[in-house]
């Protein structure tokens, strides 16, 4: 059987890998090729600070929270192993900040330790947790060993009909649209720094309701830097960083944690969050020239793909699961 | 123009100093030390505020310097010298291998959002019964300390490398003596219920960890900083070596690895001993010495253990306002 993954971002990756552990045995040959014109470190995934932490507001998405949920608890339960460091996992402890009182989120029973801030702590509304950190600089390369896959670029994405290519697993991100249009899907395009200020231990993430999502701006200490932004531009797919959004993000940035003011900015980088209405994960049979090939789609994950990428990768093997079941090639079937 | 001589350049030395400079106008202080940063005892520590008790201190005069410390050095963190400062906040958790009898320790309101550890939390220490979760303050001696000599540059005050043997040494330039000598007042005050507890700790390369991690018997902990994290420790009372020893290392370094396995990861470097300046109480208060035809004041401040920093502006606090009370009774102002 011939998988072939377009997109090398953690959704590829992540489903690539967790399709190859639970099928390789069942079936055989199985071989499962990645492709892409971007790996890392320069997909979006790679840019992201890498802070697990759902949106505010699930808007009812059962199925994205428990996504997330899955998410953190794989996380969580590969902490103290020996390959944390490696593939880029540590808790972090921080704050979520508001203008205004807001219900409490469906992740708050997920992470550890979740309260509101003491009057002490802040004079605005607010909320305080501990969460995990998974970044895509190390996540990735640490994805990519571990699966036996190889990665391409999509000029030798061979069509269906000529070598036999069975499954598309469709991880594309903010491109999807370039196989197959799709209204719903639009960059979330941010601009963020990454500043040496290695005295900060905490996330702070502030949140108004009347600007938006990731429009109100954040600080994350990561490993190596710390990422700081509140850019969150709908329709925009420019890639390059501006001057208008560094002020904005620098003076904003300052104003949160008044010790940045003297820390060395190391550089800008714009990404382009794959938003969607809802995240799309779902397979559909394609026609292509005189063959039938399935394709799993798994994109639109916006401003949450690593928060919920492993939930997503668990659901597209289930999905794989029952491709194989409709085309009868799992050994279980054997009568 | 009142001549103040402090004794000491550790924490408890300059932020005195730095306190007598700039609320009391009046003074020239001058602060006199053998070792300057970062060779003082104040440079090994980690400067987590956590206090230290005193067994003979009452309780509610160590909250007071604790939460005065805890409030000043917090508006430091919130300011734009917070890194210059080497001060920022971390949370983390105090865990118990046994339930401790007080769950509810007097600084518990001091220090921000403290709460007993989630069931949740506590998975993470397999070995660990009950816990502590709550937001703290470092202060980086190795920065502080500078910021804080700067400071009282500003302020007008001076500093020279003298090691002081005797009081009597200061009697005929200054009027003001302020002892904050640390483990030195031994020799130099004669004050032999002052004695060592020694304490060794690794730094490591381990830029992931974001949170203290400490054992509530004291003897194990993991406090990151701001370019290493400090691991620990030991509490050897009335050792005074100073040079490192391999097995305390191996050992400290085995019990942070159990609580932190990511720490195997991490690259040790480097090895420090510092000895805590230990009392049943801290000496902060006043006494007369005579030198010929002298009486000078002389302010103690010494015997902070492995408090010192967490106390440190506290007691800075009310040992100036000694030495005001000093000033009023060398010029008392004459009624008519």
């Amino acid at each position: 059987m011939r998988v072939a993954v377009i997109g090398a971002g953690v959704i590829g990756l992540s489903s690539a890998l967790c399709i190859h552990d639970r099928y390789h045995s069942k079936v055989t040959p199985l071989s499962i090729d990645v492709y892409t014109d971007r790996f890392t470190p320069l997909t979006t995934s790679d840019g992201a600070a890498g802070l697990w932490q759902p949106y505010l507001h699930d808007n009812g998405n059962m199925q994205e929270t428990k996504w997330n949920k899955e998410t953190f608890d794989y996380l969580l339960s590969l902490i103290n192993s020996p390959d944390s460091i490696q593939m880029g996992i540590f808790t972090q402890s921080g704050y979520s900040l508001f203008t205004e009182p807001m219900p409490e989120p469906s992740w708050k029973d997920i992470v550890l330790g979740f309260r509101h801030l003491t009057p002490q702590e802040m004079k605005i509304c607010g909320w305080f947790n501990t969460t995990l950190m998974i970044e895509g600089k190390s996540y990735l390369p640490w994805l990519m060993d571990r699966s036996v896959c190889t990665v391409s670029s999509p000029s030798f994405l061979p069509s269906c009909t000529k070598h036999g290519v069975d499954v598309i697993l469709n991880c594309t991100g903010v491109r999807a649209g370039e196989l197959q249009p799709d209204p719903l899907l639009t960059p979330g395009q941010g601009q963020i720094l990454r500043v040496d200020a290695p005295w900060l231990k905490h996330f702070i993430t502030t949140h108004n309701p009347k600007s938006g999502k990731y429009c109100s701006a954040y600080i994350i200490p990561g490993s190596r830097s710390v990422t700081v932004g509140g850019i969150f531009q709908a329709g925009n797919w420019s890639e390059a960083n501006n001057s208008e959004d560094h002020r904005q993000i620098w003076e904003e940035g300052c104003r949160l944690a008044p010790s940045l003011k003297n820390a060395r900015i190391m550089d800008d980088w714009t990404g382009l969050r794959p938003v969607r209405s809802s995240v799309r994960l779902d397979s559909e049979t394609l026609q292509l020239g005189n063959k039938q090939c399935e394709v799993i789609h798994n994109y639109g994950h916006g401003g949450c793909g690593l928060t919920m990428h492993w939930g997503c990768a668990l659901e597209a093997a289930n999905l794989f699961g029952k491709i194989l079941k409709k085309k009868r090639l799992t050994t279980h079937s054997r009568l | 123009q009142d001549k103040v001589a402090v004794v000491g350049a550790g924490v408890i030395g300059l932020s005195t100093a730095v306190c007598i400079a700039e609320s009391i106008p009046s003074c020239a202080v001058t602060v006199l030390a053998e070792h300057f940063t970062p060779d003082t005892t104040s440079d090994v520590a980690a400067g987590i505020l956590l206090p230290h008790p005193f067994p003979e201190t009452p309780l509610h005069k160590q909250r007071c310097w604790f939460k005065d410390t805890f409030d000043h050095l917090l508006s430091i963190c919130n300011s734009t010298d917070a890194a210059e400062a080497g001060v920022f906040l971390l949370s983390g958790w105090q865990v118990f291998q046994e339930t401790p009898s007080t769950k509810d320790p007097y600084w518990s309101t001091v220090v921000l959002g403290f709460h007993m550890m989630t069931d949740a939390e506590l998975q993470r220490f397999p070995k660990y019964k009950f816990g502590q979760s709550f937001t703290t303050i470092k202060c980086e001696c190795s920065k502080y300390l500078l910021w804080l000599e700067k400071r009282l540059k500003n302020a007008g005050g001076q500093l020279h490398t003298e090691k002081i043997t005797g009081f009597e040494q200061l009697t005929s330039s200054y009027d003001i003596i302020v002892n904050c000598s640390g483990l030195g007042s031994r020799d130099l005050a004669d004050d032999q219920s002052l004695y060592p507890v020694r304490g060794q700790i690794l730094r490591v390369h381990a830029p992931w960890l974001k949170h203290f991690i400490r054992d509530g018997n004291g003897h194990t902990y993991i406090f990151p900083g701001i370019h290493s994290v400090t691991l620990g420790g030991t509490r050897q009372k009335h050792n005074w070596e100073m040079s490192v020893d391999e097995a305390d290392s191996s050992g400290i370094f085995e019990r942070c690895c159990e609580l932190e396995p990511s720490l195997k990861k991490s690259q040790v470097c480097s090895k420090l001993v510092g000895l805590r300046p230990t009392r049943n109480s801290l000496r902060l208060e006043r006494e007369f010495f005579v030198h010929g035809n002298r009486q000078v004041p002389i302010i103690h401040n010494y015997g902070h253990g492995g408090g010192g920093i967490s106390i440190h502006w506290g007691t800075a606090l009310e040992a100036t306002q000694l030495v005001k009370e000093s000033i009023n009774w060398r010029n008392p102002t004459s009624k008519l």
